[in-house]
């Protein structure tokens, strides 16, 4: 997809569509927690449970998810030089977060069943 | 396009200097690899949250203990700082803000604001 002139132009995209909802999502989220903070578990779950916010929160996990990997990997690249530690980073950022959307995801759907 | 390969590039951190606007800015990246660390811990009492009425109570619990009190303090600030400084950085993207002295008031304000909004956010919470 890339040639050299658009190199980067696709994360740059992604980072910043992915920082204005985390932005507005936390926004709310805050307010949320400062207005009515939720008093009983079965008040908490049922809030999350709520097909509306599941959605939100599931599209607040994928946007988090994209904007760590451009941003940490941004980090990695610009002070990590040797090859190989590079990659090795990389990889495991990648993989790390893969595994905290799988469990983002499993902790909503299970409070959506419970 | 070509690259000037000979134009001096270097990001020894020893090396550079740090004018308020160079804050702000390993401030934005600092907060979000801090957030980014912080992550699977929030999943976690997320979880733990979810699990039932005594996870409810013991995550309410660790939230309101002197050490919950103190890392929820320092990712509000990491938060809000990162939120103000990508705020400026969309602004500069958008071309605004991009000249002296605005580009360094801007950065002044970020740095500024962020542990003043934290400190008002936490007193709320």
């Amino acid at each position: 997809m890339s040639t050299r002139r658009a190199a980067g132009l696709r994360a740059w995209t992604l980072q910043r569509i992915s920082a204005i909802y985390l932005g507005l999502f936390f926004i709310y989220l805050l307010s949320h927690f400062i207005i009515s903070p939720p008093a009983s578990f079965d008040e908490w779950r049922l809030w999350v449970a709520d097909p509306r916010m599941s959605m939100a929160l599931l599209l607040f996990f994928f946007s988090l998810l994209i904007h760590a990997w451009v941003g940490v990997r941004n980090v990695l690249i610009d002070y990590i030089h040797p090859f190989g530690l590079r990659m090795t980073l990389l990889t495991l950022l990648g993989l790390g977060l893969i595994a905290f959307g799988v469990w983002g995801l499993q902790v909503v759907m299970l409070a959506r069943i419970a | 396009m070509t690259t000037n390969t000979k134009r001096p590039i270097h990001l020894d951190l020893r090396r550079i200097r740090f004018p308020l606007n160079a804050i702000a800015s390993i401030g934005h990246r600092i907060s979000g690899v801090l957030m980014a660390l912080a992550t699977p811990a929030a999943i976690y009492l997320l979880d733990m949250s979810l699990s039932g009425p005594d996870g409810f109570g013991a995550v309410k619990e660790l939230l309101h203990s002197g050490l919950g009190q103190l890392g929820l303090f320092l990712l509000l600030w990491a938060m809000m700082h990162h939120l103000f400084a990508g705020i400026r950085c969309i602004a500069i993207d958008l071309d605004w803000g991009v000249e002296k002295p605005v580009f360094v008031q801007t950065a002044l304000g970020v740095l500024a604001a962020a542990p003043l909004a934290a400190l008002v956010l936490w007193g709320l919470l």
